[in-house]
């Protein structure tokens, strides 16, 4: 997916995606995790930010369960959730999971997938 | 405390038809809803010196704009302004006018909202299925299906349904004690009783959101206009008089663990407008609270001081909002079962109590009286402190 014209060029971000590497963003000065498409620190409005490589795993932080289809890109049902993932960043993905095993506080683990549009990260359950 | 008195009024209130079909444009809309609030303040068309426009972000720039000022001829403008800040505008558009009127820069401000969500190839639940940037990153929410303020409302729910032990039967309290007021106002559009079974049985959007969760959408508008406290205007029908009035906007963090799902910035406005009015929750008579979603509702009522937060759905189920309740809360029906104008919706219901204008629902008390709105998912937060009487 190419960047758009108003907002930071976020190539290296989807370039990352391709090689089955979620990138985020941290501070050079403050330290402080940032979301992807950061392109100032919200905390220390420095702009020296690098690009790190997230480990995969996380825990929902919450989640819905769509019934309603909006586009006809999707088939209900089907989730989408927020992760927290373990480096201080919260994403929205989907868990490949039964929707009714899905729960707030659940330890989840990343996977790319392959799919007819390129690779797409998706999580599924961590076992304890 | 120290009460003060009022900043300036709203001295008419005045609608555009509200109607399930597309039968007339926004524009024409809110020229409908101005040329009534000025009749309703008892003014001519010459006094007004000052028009707000507040079209839906979901609409158009071309569709409502200041260039109603010429389909309405009004030739001495001393302030104008577009507020396109989602669903908090309708508040905010009064609060700017209110400053500009205490500070004399204009005597009668006309402010109205107009929005048709319902077209003839577009559904209402269409018109809000944006897409939300929950995380910076354009393109990427779309990926997974994250359509609409449903989805993010339906995650805020969840959230807090986990962190606090609150239960669907809570969401569907709210949707039942609207209802009950909305049977009590012939102008609602949902009038008839619901039951707990009833909210069950509706359907799932996004769950745990359902269709009894979410706004009734309408075409139509809305306009109000505010006056200098001393003005005659409003002199027959009466006024509602701004004694406080608040903002607050805390930003969507997705980062440090922030929690934008149960933690509101509607807190620093409700402060900043009761300290303005000299009060405490605990004065208010009445309340309107932003419900385009049942959980809305319920957060609003915490976050405006009225009960501890988690004790929302508990405050809604013991019947603590219905009509006979400690708190009315919403009593022309809401956004719920009444009419979606966005932020008008309260503004407009509190201003018919104000001014002893709610016929069948029409409370004794009206001496403090709350009108809030919110946007976006829940980062836009302002509201207004009305009375039925003007202060020292």
């Amino acid at each position: 997916m190419a960047s758009v014209p108003y907002g930071p060029d976020m190539g290296h971000f989807w370039d990352g995606i391709a090689e089955g590497q979620f990138r985020y963003r941290k501070c050079n000065s403050c330290h402080t995790a940032l979301p992807s498409g950061s392109w100032v620190c919200p905390e220390c409005w420095s702009k020296d930010l690098n690009w790190e490589v997230a480990s995969g795993s996380g825990v929902v932080w919450s989640y819905v369960v769509y019934h309603r289809p909006f586009s006809p890109k999707e088939t209900v049902p089907y989730n989408v959730v927020l992760v927290d993932l373990d480096e201080g960043i919260r994403i929205v993905a989907t868990v490949d999971c039964p929707d009714e095993d899905l729960y707030v506080g659940m330890p989840v683990e990343s996977k790319f997938c392959e799919e007819t549009s390129g690779k797409k990260l998706k999580f599924y359950p961590l076992e304890k | 405390m120290d009460v003060k008195k009022a900043v300036a009024k709203i001295s008419g209130v005045g609608f555009g038809e509200l109607s399930r079909k597309f039968t007339l444009s926004s524009k024409e809309l809110a020229v409908d809803a101005v040329i009534a609030a000025v009749q309703d303040a008892g003014l001519d068309k010459s006094a007004i010196d000052g028009l707000i426009v507040n079209r839906s972000s979901t609409a158009e720039k071309s569709i409502l704009s200041l260039r109603i000022q010429d389909d309405l001829g009004l030739r001495n403008l001393k302030i104008t302004d577009t507020f396109s800040s989602e669903g908090a505008a309708a508040v905010q558009m009064i609060q700017q006018a209110s400053l500009a009127i205490h500070y004399g820069m204009a005597e009668h401000i006309v402010c109205v909202f107009a929005d048709t969500p319902i077209m003839e190839a577009q559904s209402g639940g269409d018109a809000y299925a944006i897409t939300m940037d929950l995380d910076n990153v354009i393109g990427w929410e779309q990926e997974y299906g994250l359509h609409g303020a449903v989805g993010a409302y339906a995650l805020a729910m969840q959230k807090y349904m986990a962190s606090y032990g609150a239960t669907e039967e809570d969401f569907g309290a709210v949707a039942i004690a609207n209802r009950a007021w909305a049977g009590k106002n012939p102008g609602a559009f949902l009038r008839k009783p619901m039951t707990m079974e009833d909210y069950m049985a509706s359907k799932s959007i996004s769950a745990p959101l359902r269709m009894f969760d979410c706004a009734f959408p309408v075409n139509g508008g809305c306009a109000v206009v505010v006056s200098a406290v001393d003005s005659s205007a409003g002199g027959d029908s009466g006024s509602a008089y701004v004694r406080g009035m608040g903002q607050g906007h805390g930003g969507y963090k997705t980062y440090g663990g922030h929690d934008n799902e149960t933690v509101t910035a509607a807190r620093l406005a409700a402060d900043t407008a009761y300290s303005m009015a000299g009060i405490t929750p605990a004065d208010i008579n009445h309340a309107h609270i932003y419900d385009a979603f049942t959980y809305t509702g319920i957060i609003g009522l915490e976050d405006y001081g009225f009960c501890p937060k988690g004790k929302g759905g508990a405050f809604y189920r013991d019947g603590g909002t219905a009509p006979g309740g400690k708190l009315p809360v919403n009593t022309g029906g809401g956004q719920l079962s009444g009419y979606y104008l966005q932020g008008m919706t309260q503004v407009s219901e509190a201003v018919l109590q104000a001014t002893g204008r709610a016929e069948g629902r029409q409370l004794d008390k009206n001496d403090w009286i709350l009108a809030s709105n919110q946007g976006g998912r829940m980062d836009y937060h302002a509201c207004l402190v009305l009375s039925c009487n003007k202060g020292n």
